[in-house]
């Protein structure tokens, strides 16, 4: 087999930052070095070349912002920079990443911790009256963590504006009980963009998440929700567009490691020109996982006669008594559709435009979706 | 001037002939229905005049007002005043039904050198028809026949001929699963409809097709034909179709 040709761990990872509590630094070098180079790597990076974002982590300043936090001082919330965390709540983080973050198919979040010097933790306690809206940087390295407690609920809305190079890794536990919705939208063009979901759900725990993708430069957005928890769920939904030139590499995991549990995906993709859109949607029910319910459906549209769309579900089930459907389609605009349209005296560019554009749109919800459909809707026509 | 006027009309569907020499006029304000068993051609009927793809004139003409319909694309025969009910109306999710309905009409005002309709005067008007076709008006915001019933679907038709006033209305199987009370919000429209005077002052025109003479009962026909193997083989007035309830087709044939 080819071997990557990778740079130098010790070049990647950079001089040893002054002491960070909150990260175990030692282990993850140890195990860094292995898992970018690992079989897995290469099949989780086959679309996307992983030397393109190795180099600009490496060409990022040690100092980058910090997300900007939108009501983050309200009763229930408690933010506070990863440098300034007292030690119960280093180790809290150290712990999630050590036990929640799985460096063998993320080694690159390994990496992009590594290189952090900054970020926050979140705490979430009780429901938070306002949704906590959090600003990404233009460029650099951004990482959130977020924690919370037994029977809180937050809402949390992402908003993307950068220029050049971002890596953001949002990790969110959610004890038992607690519910995060997440809306997210990063519609810039010509962006570098690397970023990690992880999402850890104890009992009863829901995390939803709807979010909308124009592809860059590269980027590659990454979930991981590990349903760890009896009774817990997880729904995801979303829509992308990839234009001329662009690239979206989207890899979505849902683990069921508990029973009676609910997961549903539902992406919705448009190829509206010469690009290439990535979609792996993997679902993986555990030993031990009786009446896990899960669902994975994958629609793309392709408009324009070069765009690349891949996508590939991926299912392992090792419990007899589940539900798993899964559903990936590459198609054209369903004529029935456009003849109802046309039929009832809309022109067929017009009627091709509401049509793509609900395609996206339908996968679309939140206090985003507008923006987004907007955004959508201006490609479209 | 007729409305419609069909010469011999043969059509083919993937290459199998169905429509085998059809003639039919219809002029201002009549109503015509076309009764026949299934796969006698009377859906292919409603769809070739609609212009759906896939359906093949090899001889045989449309005239629809004067104009030379099969030279038409299906947006232009709705903006000439042609209208389809759908057998089976198409879910479109992600497509506000206002979107879509605003869409149609805009389109058709556009190719009629007319100005649109403010929002405000929109909302009036379709939350006026959805009331009287008793769809609730929150339909508006979902999408596009999603997960409406087989009724609401109907009804819903229904309102689209109304808000966009064609001068003829194909009804292709209208009343199939309807029950009693929405059969007659359909047919009171149907009925509304037909007597709102077009363009011109004349009266709208409807050509339905059934199945069964129930319908015929609500909406009352000034002519019923039988479509049978691809030919009109027999036309009357609405006593045929209560000759066809109580004895079938079977008489036809021989």
């Amino acid at each position: 087999m080819k071997a990557l040709a990778l740079p130098d761990v010790a070049d990647l990872v950079g001089p040893a930052a002054a002491a960070r509590d909150w990260l175990d630094e030692e282990r993850l070098r140890g195990r860094i070095g292995a898992n970018l180079a690992s079989g897995t790597t290469r099949e989780l990076w086959k679309y996307t070349p992983l030397r393109g974002f190795l180099d600009a982590l490496a060409g990022c300043p040690a100092q980058t912002p910090l997300p900007r936090l939108e009501h983050a001082d309200q009763p229930g919330l408690r933010a506070v920079p990863l440098a300034d965390l007292d030690d119960v709540d280093a180790a809290r983080v150290r712990d999630s990443i050590n036990q929640r973050l799985e460096g063998e198919r993320h080694p690159l979040a390994d990496l992009v911790l590594l290189r952090a010097r900054g970020g926050w933790l979140i705490d979430v306690r009780g429901e938070p009256a306002q949704a906590l809206e959090i600003h990404n940087p233009r460029h650099g390295i951004a990482p959130v963590f977020l924690r919370l407690e037994a029977g809180a609920e937050l809402t949390v809305i992402e908003h993307h504006h950068s220029e050049g190079f971002l890596a953001q890794i949002t990790h969110a536990d959610l004890e038992a009980g607690a519910r995060l919705r997440h809306y997210r939208a990063a519609l810039e063009r010509d962006v570098a963009h690397y970023s990690l979901v992880n999402v850890h759900l104890d009992r009863d725990a829901a995390y939803e998440l709807n979010q909308s993708l124009v592809g860059g430069k590269r980027r590659r957005a990454d979930v991981h929700v590990v349903v760890d928890g009896t009774g817990a769920q997880t729904d995801f939904a979303g829509a992308y567009l990839v234009e001329d030139g662009q690239h979206l590499d989207q890899q979505l995991v849902v683990e069921h490691r508990a029973g009676h549990s609910r997961s549903r995906q539902k992406f919705h993709g448009i190829g509206a020109g010469k690009g290439r859109s990535v979609f792996n949607g993997r679902i993986h029910i555990h030993r031990g996982a009786p009446q896990s319910d899960a669902e994975l459906s994958n629609r793309n549209l392709a408009l324009h006669p070069d765009a690349e769309m891949n996508t590939k579900p991926e299912l392992e089930i090792y419990t007899d008594d589940v539900r798993c459907a899964h559903g990936a389609t590459v198609g054209q605009m369903s004529a029935e559709a456009l003849f109802y349209l046309t039929a009832r005296g809309i022109p067929e560019a017009e009627a091709r435009r509401l049509l793509s554009h609900g395609f996206v749109r339908e996968c679309l919800a939140g206090p985003l979706a507008e923006m987004a459909a907007a955004r959508f809707r201006e490609a479209l026509s | 001037m007729n409305i419609l006027e069909i010469n011999n009309l043969q059509v083919e569907v993937g290459n199998k002939l169905i429509l085998r020499g059809v003639d039919l006029e219809i002029a201002p304000g009549e109503v015509h229905a076309i009764m026949g068993p299934n796969g006698s051609g009377k859906s292919t009927l409603a769809n070739v005049l609609a212009g759906r793809p896939g359906y093949d004139i090899v001889d045989g003409s449309i005239q629809f007002l004067g104009r030379d319909l099969t030279a038409l694309e299906p947006e232009e025969r709705a903006q000439a005043g042609l209208f389809l009910a759908f057998q089976y109306p198409v879910e479109i999710p992600g497509v506000s039904n206002m979107e879509f309905l605003k869409g149609a009409l805009d389109s058709l005002h556009a190719s009629r050198d007319q100005a649109p309709l403010t929002t405000v005067e929109f909302m009036k008007r379709v939350r006026s028809l959805a009331t009287r076709l008793q769809l609730s008006p929150e339909f508006l915001k979902r999408g596009v026949n999603e997960g409406f019933s087989g009724g609401e679907k109907k009804r819903n038709e229904i309102l689209q001929m109304l808000l966009l006033q064609p001068r003829l209305a194909v009804l292709d199987e209208t009343d199939s699963g309807l029950d009693i009370d929405a059969l007659q919000v359909v047919a009171d429209g149907v009925n509304g409809f037909r007597e709102g005077a077009g363009e011109g002052g004349e009266p709208n025109s409807v050509l339905l097709i059934t199945h069964y003479q129930r319908l015929l009962n609500h909406i009352v026909p000034d002519f019923v034909h039988v479509l049978t193997g691809g030919r009109i083989a027999e036309s009357g007035d609405r006593s045929l179709a209560l000759k066809l309830e109580e004895q079938g087709y079977a008489w036809l044939a021989s």
